[in-house]
């Protein structure tokens, strides 16, 4: 038995002639969603308040309003540009090489023979489960010329010792490996199932007017799971703004040699424990979610991800 | 295409229930503020009559363990965390959190990181409790080596008891030097020469590092460079072009660039022992080293019994008084949400903890407290570990540390790591880093609040 | 079929374009079979490459626990140590702290088992809901949920943590569980599953029968949808069970840790990434390397479990209906 992943094409759904929202009460509708609303109230929409009161008011004077003086003092911060600018650099190459690599590995999944692909699914997955720091042992060694198995790979770069490896300028790639090393898996396997679920004749009559591979993939294919991409991209650029987890383990791996608030992440988070200061921590986890949500919009109005057929 | 309901009987229904939903949502969200709020503002003494809650890292565990052994009469609830190591700020975030709703602090914990009484003690988290008022005896405070409390103090209150004191002191390849026939150096500048002639003759030899995050307490502190100086509450002097800075790098250049000192060579990375092992011909490095790097079976070198010995640290030459640096050393913190008989009763356990003999032979580290120090430094000779005592050596450095690079609420070790090493292991000379390490310090210090003078 | 007249249109532009294949435009397979063998070996090699990359640092990981911390570094990557290392390398984890190991799988076990759980309970009906039932407020409900999703859980941190305390559950398991039923991303994936899987044609029938609302999900849509349920259950498993903040936050005890607080834990009293811990230090890296394969180990076996639940064929069954 072939055990595939099959997630639905929305636009399928389209085709079908008639097909309407008929049917169903209000009522009930209410209560099925009733749980997820209790939970998203108490644990997404409460805490989001939360912050965003903190980040508009003074801190340690509880319901003082602050006006943007938070934003504008931890925009003043001498870590705040700087942190903005390594995130910068680092969604440049982390989105491209994930959106690239992982379309491309799905595709290639789909185009493969039915026996292996699952086995290579479950491979490129493995890493997944080692987030954190469960990692941090894996990468000192294989970022160490000395002692690990690229080490072809970093002779081409001609380094010759750990802390070359890991020089201030080669962070947002380092962090970008780590990052599609863990997190590529995941969202290969999504697209798989998306794929998995174009339905056969779609491609076969495809193959029959002809196409070859690659107009299948970007003719065919890819338009058909715009929908997964469109989730993927903003999912993405979320998470690589929000970076904090692959700095933190190199910082680990080299014995701090990586600065405990590279990230605007890392400095929120730095803010609100080192500093107890909840309220500037706030503001740039606004900030941070302000550029999310930017993203996030354009996307979704774009593609019209929220529409129903 | 369109999902939402047009008929205008769904209209008129939709419209209060989306009001109600939102009104719903923000009436959570403002209660929760508001109770949160409210929480925050009462911050009540703790409950007395428990056990008390002691939070440890595990290479502590053996000298609570010992400790709960000989008082068997008191109750320790003891749990393990990272005690801040590589400056986490767990116990910062603890401390935050524990503040904002008035339970949760710990009695007693030990914490890792030199400065974090100074981080600590100040407001927001205003969480040590002052020590030298009442609660320790002065006999007990009077009897730590000099200096060895440096960290503890905030003006004049004591507010923690150090653990282990982490004092550099020289050490020395015995074997390897009477191979290569140098005589032991006394100062700084006989050290360097034997580095260049190190170079020369026996290239591949180390007699330093300049790759770890120490290297700023080794080199700058021993040398008195005013980079990290807090002369006065809230104010720093922070002056890269201080003589006694620009003389220990232009010391260190030559043998950073010769390859005596190098900027890739770090005690603690992955490949020391591969590149190093049986080539550290000396070291300076903290008290601590001693079973941590050089010998041991624990040890980064596990060296052959009696390769290396402890000297006395390097001074310069020329100057009447040694200096040396300091890098680590435990903290013992009480907490000040204690009162009465429970403050007392967590003030004699802190107590034995950090002096006693049955506690402290279990350390690490030489113990700052004098008379346990002398029991420690005993059981350590006595295991013949090294090529000679190292009491003698120790006792001479552990009122030599300068008290002039002082304890702050940033980390000065991360600092240099992160802003420092990087661009020495890629070339830059240490005389170049001066201004970018005083640079980074200020920048740190003024965002806490310090007024940085030069 | 919209797709196909772009194809006919693209045909007629691609074929003067040497585009890789294109000279096989409407020849028969079977005259090339070299381009075939080729096409296969290619896709081989890349994929074997990509695999590599996925695998080799696990492989050294499995490697490692058999060496003691000198042949980590003194050998190379993939020399095997002994068993005889590795059974000493197992005691010295298992005994660390008095077997505290089992207590942190157990915890871990337990907190993702419940944040699964309710995870699953809530994210499928209201999936379900979003997608196949009317109501006003879905696109409103669908924004702040993803609003929520990307806000960066450090501002979060607080406002959790007082709401625990608020209901004075901090310390306890529900502290992590709750919040962990919280899986907006598994809303996310059921309601575009239902939206585009389940024919309202169906339903209809089922309501026309005069079924209730309820076993109409219960009857029609929820037996359609185990490889949703088996696909949101696994990523809420692996992303409970990989959880590090919330746990962080939540608990002062280390006997409440689950594994990946507990590794925090274990890296930081290991002398080589934190030298102060010094010379007896009880982990050291070989230790490290097997704790890190006992935390990704139920991931591992959850996963192949979850490869076989998701079966493809009966969507295509039904929607071909």
């Amino acid at each position: 038995m072939t055990a595939t992943i099959s997630l639905p094409v929305p636009e399928r759904a389209k085709r079908r002639p008639g097909r309407g929202r008929a049917g169903g009460s209000h009522h009930a509708g209410y209560l099925f969603v009733s749980l997820y609303v209790v939970l998203l109230l108490l644990f997404g929409v409460a805490p989001t308040a939360y912050a965003l009161y903190l980040s508009f008011t003074e801190a340690g004077k509880p319901w003082h309003w602050a006006g943007l003086s938070n934003f504008l003092s931890t925009g003043r911060d001498f870590r705040f540009v700087p942190a903005f600018e390594h995130i910068a650099i680092y969604l440049a190459i982390w989105l491209t090489v994930l959106v690239v690599l992982v379309l491309f590995l799905a595709l290639m999944l789909h185009g493969g023979a039915r026996r292996v692909v699952p086995a290579f699914r479950f491979l490129f997955y493995l890493p997944g489960a080692l987030a954190g720091s469960a990692s941090v042992i894996v990468w000192v060694f294989m970022f160490d010329p000395e002692l690990s198995p690229w080490h072809f790979a970093l002779a081409l770069f001609h380094f010759s010792s750990f802390p070359q490896v890991i020089a201030p300028g080669h962070l947002p790639a380092i962090f970008a490996v780590i990052a599609f090393w863990t997190g590529a898996g995941g969202w290969i396997v999504v697209m798989n199932g998306a794929l998995n679920n174009i339905s056969d004749e779609v491609i076969d009559s495809a193959r029959i007017d002809g196409a070859n591979a690659w107009q299948l993939a970007f003719r065919v294919k890819l338009p058909l799971i715009k929908k997964w991409v469109v989730y993927m991209l903003i999912l993405a650029f979320a998470a690589g703004t929000q970076l904090i987890v692959e700095p933190t383990i190199v910082a680990s791996a080299s014995l701090g040699m990586v600065s405990p608030f590279w990230s605007p992440n890392q400095l929120a988070y730095y803010l609100a424990t080192y500093n107890d200061n909840f309220n500037y921590a706030a503001a740039i986890a606004v900030d941070l979610l302000f550029v999310g949500l930017m993203a996030a919009a354009l996307l979704v109005f774009r593609s019209k991800l929220f529409e129903l057929e | 295409m369109k999902d939402n309901s047009t008929s205008p009987h769904r209209a008129l229904l939709g419209r209060p229930r989306r009001l109600f939903s939102t009104l719903a949502a923000t009436g959570l969200a403002v209660s929760t503020v508001v109770v949160g709020t409210s929480i925050m503002s009462a911050v009540p003494a703790q409950a007395s009559s428990s056990p008390i809650t002691l939070w440890v890292d595990s290479a502590r565990l053996a000298s609570v363990k010992a400790w709960e052994k000989a008082n068997p009469s008191v109750k320790l609830d003891v749990s393990t965390f990272d005690a801040g190591a590589n400056g986490s700020g767990s116990i910062e975030e603890k401390v935050a959190l524990a503040n904002r709703v008035g339970h949760g602090w710990p009695d007693i914990v030990f914490s890792a990181e030199q400065n974090d009484v100074q981080k600590l003690g100040y407001p927001p988290f205003s969480f040590p409790a002052v020590l030298n008022g009442g609660l320790v005896p002065s006999s007990i405070i009077k009897n730590y080596a000099a200096g060895a409390l440096a960290p503890c103090y905030i003006g004049t209150k004591l507010e923690c008891l150090r653990n282990d004191m982490a004092f550099d002191v020289l050490w020395v390849n015995v074997p390897l030097m009477k191979q290569f026939g140098y005589t032991i150096p006394t100062t700084w500048q006989q050290w360097q020469a034997i580095g260049e002639s190190v170079a020369t003759n026996h290239p591949g030899y180390i007699i330093g590092t300049l790759g770890d995050s120490y290297s700023d307490a080794v080199y700058l502190q021993a040398a008195q460079c005013h980079l990290n100086d807090v002369v006065a509450s809230y104010s720093l002097i922070d002056n890269p072009n201080d003589p006694n800075c620009v003389n220990i790098a232009n010391l260190l250049d030559p043998l950073m660039k010769d390859g005596s000192v190098p900027a890739t060579a770090n005690e603690f990375g992955s490949t020391f022992a591969k590149q190093y092992g049986g080539k550290v011909l000396m070291d300076v490095g903290p008290a601590w080293y001693s079973t941590a790097i050089f010998e041991g079976t624990g040890s980064v070198l596990n060296s052959p019994k009696g390769t290396y010995e402890a000297v006395d640290p390097l001074t310069w030459a020329g100057s009447k008084h040694t200096w040396t640096g300091d890098v680590g050393g435990g903290l013992w913190i009480l907490s000040s949400h204690l009162q009465g008989a429970q403050a007392q009763a967590a003030a004699k356990v802190l107590v034995g903890l950090a002096t006693s003999t049955v506690s402290q032979d279990q350390s690490e580290g030489y113990p700052g407290y004098v008379p346990a120090a002398k029991s420690w430094i005993a059981e350590q000779d006595a295991s013949g570990l090294f090529a000679t005592p190292l009491a003698p050596a120790f006792a001479v450095a552990a009122p030599e540390v300068w008290p002039g690079w002082s304890q702050t609420p940033w980390d000065v070790f991360g600092l240099w790591a992160q802003n420092v090493t990087p661009n020495l292991v890629a070339g830059d000379t240490v005389l170049s880093q001066l201004s970018v390490m005083a640079g980074v310090i200020k920048d740190n210090a003024q965002s806490e609040g310090f007024q940085v003078k030069s | 079929m919209s797709q196909v007249p772009v194809h006919r249109a693209a045909r007629r532009q691609a074929a003067p374009a040497p585009v890789a294949g294109a000279r096989g435009l409407g020849r028969p397979r079977s005259r090339r079979p070299y381009r075939r063998v080729i096409t296969r070996l290619a896709w081989f090699v890349v994929m074997l490459a990509f695999t590599a990359f996925f695998v080799v640092p696990v492989i050294w990981l499995l490697i490692a626990p058999t060496k003691t911390d000198h042949q980590l570094v003194f050998e190379g990557p993939f020399t095997f140590g002994s068993f005889h290392t590795f059974l000493q390398t197992w005691d010295a984890l298992y005994s660390f702290q008095a077997h505290e190991m089992l207590k942190w799988l157990e915890n871990s076990a337990e907190y993702s088992l419940g944040g699964v759980l309710l995870a699953l309970g809530c994210a499928v009906p209201a999936g379900y809901g979003l997608a196949l039932t009317e109501f006003a407020g879905r696109r409103v409900l669908l924004g702040i949920t993803l609003i929520v999703m990307i806000m960066p859980f450090s501002a979060l941190v607080l406002p959790l943590f007082l709401e625990m305390n608020v209901a004075h559950l901090e310390g306890t398991t529900w502290s992590v569980v709750l919040p962990l039923g919280f899986f907006p991303f598994g809303v996310y994936l059921c309601y575009i599953f239902f939206s585009s899987t389940i024919p309202t044609e169906l339903l209809a029938a089922a309501r026309v029968d005069g079924a209730s609302e309820w076993e109409v999900f219960r009857r029609v849509a929820l037996p359609l949808a185990r490889p949703v349920v088996a696909l949101v259950g696994f990523f809420a498993f692996v992303s409970d069970w990989t959880n590090f903040f919330l746990p962080y936050v939540m608990f002062s005890n280390d006997r409440q840790y689950p594994l990946p607080v507990a590794l925090e834990y274990l890296v930081s009293q290991t002398s080589a990434f934190n030298p102060v811990v010094g010379a007896n230090s009880p982990v050291l890296r070989p230790e490290l390397a097997m704790a890190a394969l006992v935390a990704i180990g139920p991931v591992f076996i959850v996963f192949l479990f979850a490869q076989r639940a998701l079966v493809t064929g009966m969507l295509a069954g039904a929607t071909k209906a």
